[in-house]
């Protein structure tokens, strides 16, 4: 037996995951667990995407009776709520389970069971979110939930709002714990030889979103606490008539909610800094230039989040100093499009449909950008605050600058992920239909905006002027939603048609393409090491799937665990060898019984409470039982 | 394909255009409207242009026939970099973060009357403290004169945006603000609640009617006066009133002294119900006192049985209120 079969032949037994259900509930493979992200997060995304279209329905004509006015408010705040909270941000987290360990040249994120549990928890508060629907008390104040409206149950009474402020808490955990993960795994387990001057630009992004992630969601999730301590127990934080403040709630939100525009921008910027070169046939222009607008961008986010609040009567010098930090933030998004236009410029241009969603990207992006200035400027945004300029000029930033990259990293990385190649046919035609459905959908809420039309209004009158204009954009909605379906489409035409996509079927020059489409549970069967930014497309750079000396070492006789190295330094020397859990159902249970706890909040009830204390706390010790016993890591 | 688009959005750009003038932000009535709204233009111009550039530096990139040499391709990316990325916006943003700092630093003028507007769902006291008028969802001015709006809510938070005489300016429990509003020329501006307030946001529309000065002073003395004396058949009506709508609603000078609805001393006078919901007529207005949740569901006014022998009496009455 040669020593690479020897290997291949233990890492299989060594890293299969259980069949069947068993291994559905206890594996902790990043794969697996990245393309559940990815599965839930695009369920979430046709869910939001419906409610959009029955918002478009009864906005399509004035003085519409289609939706009840309370029906409309639940459904803007939950497709709202549901894009950012439950599609937006999972599935960059999905892209980045999946592709972070297989760019970096890994088995698997630093943490696994961590991992595992921050998938359950995603999922089961999506599941918590919309038990909203099934009691019939949904989430109807937008959102961002501002109070007084939603602090107080005298304005919102029920349940909706408790399903949300809990909702978005217990989402936070899964958030917060996925952003360490990553953190962890960037720095502790690259490549031996991926500096940090040659990691992918879409590990350097995700790493920026891990960092962001980290400081900013502290706010969102104590904002939401606040207000729900206000709801249950009649506290006063937001009560301006006990001595509490409406505004410090805003101030809450959007010190998250600002640098969130970043969470989901940037690792967008990861996936197009990927998609181009490869389609380029070069090297991202400006690697240097990129990442340092990336961490660039990390920080000034963190300065822009009062221009959300204009409108409720900054000082002036408050006001001149978010305003010029919002003009700044310009300068790194501006340095980003020319390295890429740059790269394209001195690339051999090779189509595909993952490089339309990139220019799509472009033609959106750009012009969210610009309304991005023309919002920062006070005397301007008082006009635009709250109409439909916002709205389009969200739209045109969240679609353009996420859901378009999204879509070119599914037509990129799909075939790596499946091991089948999508139809470049329907994947134009779904790029086209979707560019012109969104920019008909989008671009005349700018005018309407400033004509007068305030967002989040169930119906208008006629004879405002703006019955074309939502027409127009009713239409285009519908047609966005074509293309996506079109989309859909060609996703399971390629799994009908199985036409085998190959290791590296766009010619690509990162680690992730280096081993097989669908990867083996180890993703590696040689712990590939990296001299280059793009170790395959060097001509003298070492062979990945060459085995070397540690992989002996790794599959050396002994207990068979998970094994993987361990890098350090800038240089990502060989550290030593990291051990790493196995498959394990205590994330599944530890997610549940936080479930039940967020049940017993929500129904203020000490019995399930206790319950899931008991349920919780039982997961945990079991989940550390092994290493109590000295045992396992 | 790419032709095409491009025509498209040139085609939106033509429809932006033209729909300068059609109103809102792009019919500015008044100083307080003209800084943004000149604004509003200098950007769209810069934007556009800027937009342009970088479309047509893509579609050169994706024709163009690459350099061979490495060394040479390096040169261009770090120069393109540089251009486009820091010396092309920066002379922009400095323009915008001068104009943004010169238009809010220029913007005090003393006011020559204070009005207070207060909010609530769904719908917007005004009140006159040195005429002593109170009303509701109309605010009356006189045109060539700096007004300053003073902004107040006890609910939840609402938002003043009539886009043809100002930007916004949101109302919010335990804070007063203020906002300056100025019209040239006589004429009705509508606007509507922008901060999402609950079930009938939709629903709250104000109106800015501005008059000639001494047009004004008239609409203001007959305003200040209180209700007219009463006819034996409007005394009939008043008593209804009193009887089934008192509780809510006040009018000067009887006893109806409610405090929870609009005043409705010169309801009459008004040209909406609800805020701007339906027209104020005999049609309308019978419905709204019948069941006003029929015509704008949510809202705080629930529906009155009135005996059908006293609704004539009442609207009688209510459309004495002038």
């Amino acid at each position: 037996m040669t020593t690479t079969a020897r290997i291949t032949e233990r890492l299989e037994r060594v890293w299969a995951d259980a069949p069947g259900v068993p291994g559905f509930f206890n594996t902790v493979d990043h794969k697996r667990i990245g393309v559940r992200y990815l599965v839930t997060g695009f369920a979430f995304f046709l869910i939001a995407g419906v409610q959009a279209l029955l918002i478009r329905t009864q906005l399509a004509v004035p003085e519409n009776d289609f939706l009840s006015a309370e029906a409309f408010n639940r459904l803007f705040t939950m497709h709202g709520t549901t894009m950012i909270f439950l599609f937006n941000t999972p599935i960059l987290s999905g892209f980045g389970n999946y592709f972070v360990p297989l760019m970096l040249g890994t088995r698997d994120m630093a943490f696994p069971k961590l991992n595992a549990v921050s998938y359950w928890i995603y999922l089961l508060s999506g599941f918590f979110l919309y038990g909203s629907f099934l009691v019939g008390e949904v989430p109807n104040t937008g959102w961002f939930a501002y109070a007084p409206l939603s602090s107080e149950e005298i304005f919102t009474p029920g349940l909706g709002l408790d399903f949300w402020t809990l909702g978005v808490i217990f989402l936070g955990l899964s958030t917060t714990v996925g952003g360490i993960n990553f953190i962890v795994t960037i720095f502790k387990m690259r490549a031996p030889g991926m500096t940090l001057s040659r990691m992918p630009l879409f590990v350097w992004a995700i790493l920026v979103m891990s960092f962001l992630i980290l400081f900013s969601l502290p706010a969102v999730t104590l904002g939401p606490l606040l207000m729900e301590f206000d709801r249950a127990f009649g506290m006063a934080f937001f009560d301006a008539a006990r001595g509490g403040d409406p505004i410090l709630y805003q101030h809450l939100f959007w010190f998250w909610g600002h640098p969130e525009v970043y969470i989901l921008f940037v690792p967008a910027i990861g996936m197009l800094a990927m998609i181009i070169p490869t389609f380029a046939r070069r090297p991202q222009a400006g690697y240097t230039w990129v990442v340092a607008s990336l961490v660039a961008i990390g920080f000034i986010s963190f300065g822009v989040w009062v221009h959300h609040m204009f409108a409720t009567g900054v000082p002036f010098l408050a006001a001149s100093f978010f305003s010029a930090a919002g003009l700044v933030i310009t300068i790194p998004s501006a340095i980003e499009i020319f390295a890429w236009l740059a790269t394209l410029w001195t690339g051999r241009i090779r189509w595909g449909t993952p490089l339309l969603f990139a220019l799509g990207f472009l033609s959106i992006f750009v012009l969210g950008g610009i309304t991005g200035v023309m919002v920062s400027m006070v005397p301007f945004d008082l006009q635009a605050t709250d109409s439909y300029f916002v709205v389009a000029h969200l739209h045109y930033v969240l679609v353009g600058g996420v859901v378009f990259p999204v879509f070119g990293a599914f037509y990129y990385w799909l075939p790596k992920i499946t091991g089948y190649l999508m139809d470049e046919r329907l994947g134009g035609t779904s790029f086209w239909i979707m560019l012109i459905g969104f920019h008909l959908t989008f671009f005349p809420m700018h005018i309407v905006g400033l004509l007068g039309m305030p967002r989040r209004v169930y119906t208008f009158q006629e004879g405002l002027g703006w019955d074309g204009y939502n027409m127009v954009q009713s239409i285009g909605g519908y047609m966005f939603a074509l293309g996506v379906l079109v989309s859909v489409a060609a996703f399971v035409l390629s799994l009908i048609k199985k036409t085998p996509a190959g290791n590296n079927p766009w010619n690509a020059g990162t680690l992730e393409w280096a081993t097989t489409s669908p990867p083996a549970e180890y993703n590696f069967a040689a712990m590939p090491a990296v001299t280059s930014r793009y170790p395959l497309w060097s001509p003298d750079a070492p062979d990945p799937t060459e085995p070397r000396a540690y992989d002996v070492v790794l599959a050396a006789p002994g207990e068979e665990k998970h094994e993987t190295l361990g890098t350090a330094g800038l240089d990502a020397e060989v550290e030593d060898i990291l051990v790493m859990p196995h498959p394990s159902y205590w994330p599944f249970l530890l997610a549940v019984g936080l479930f039940i706890g967020f049940v017993a909040m929500l129904l203020r009830s000490a019995p399930i409470g206790v319950v899931g204390l008991v349920w919780t706390v039982t997961s945990m010790i079991g989940w550390h039982w092994g290493e109590l016993k000295g045992g396992d890591h | 394909m790419k032709r095409h688009v491009f025509v498209l959005a040139l085609l939106a750009l033509a429809t932006a255009c033209s729909t300068a003038g059609e109103g809102g932000a792009f019919a500015p009535a008044g100083e307080t409207a003209r800084q943004p709204y000149l604004l509003t233009w200098l950007m769209i111009i810069l934007g556009t242009a800027i937009y342009l550039l970088v479309g047509a530096v893509l579609l050169v990139a994706l024709r163009r026939r690459p350099a061979a040499e490495e060394a040479h391709a390096r040169r261009i990316d770090r120069r393109m970099i540089i251009v486009g990325g820091l010396l092309l916006p920066a002379p922009v943003l400095l323009l915008l973060l001068v104009a943004n700092i010169a238009i809010l630093a220029g913007q005090d003028s003393d006011p020559t009357m204070r009005i207070e507007v207060e909010g609530y769902q769904y719908w917007w006291e005004v009140r006159y403290p040195e005429q002593g008028i109170v009303t509701a969802n109309e605010v009356h001015i006189p045109t060539g004169e700096p007004i300053e709006l003073v902004l107040s809510t006890e609910d939840v938070i609402h938002s003043w945006w009539v886009p043809e005489l100002s930007g916004k300016r949101d109302l919010i429990p335990g804070q007063t603000n203020v906002l300056m509003i100025e019209a040239d020329r006589p004429g009705i501006y509508r606007g509507q609640c922008a901060e999402f307030c609950g079930i009938q946001h939709a629903n709250m529309a104000m109106f800015v009617v501005a008059h000639e000065p001494a047009e004004f002073a008239r609409w203001a003395a007959s305003q200040a006066a209180p209700a007219p004396a009463l006819t034996a058949d409007l005394q009939r009506g008043q008593d209804v009133f009193i009887d089934n709508c008192a509780g809510c609603h006040a009018v000067q000078g009887t006893p109806a002294n409610g405090q929870e609805g609009p005043d409705l001393t010169h309801f009459a006078s008004r040209m909406t119900i609800g805020a701007g919901t339906v027209p104020n007529d005999r049609g309308h207005l019978g419905g709204w006192v019948a069941n006003a949740q029929s015509i704008k569901p949510g809202n705080l006014m629930p529906p009155i049985p009135i005996p059908a022998s006293g609704m004539n009496d009442l609207l009688d009455y209510l459309e004495s209120l002038r």
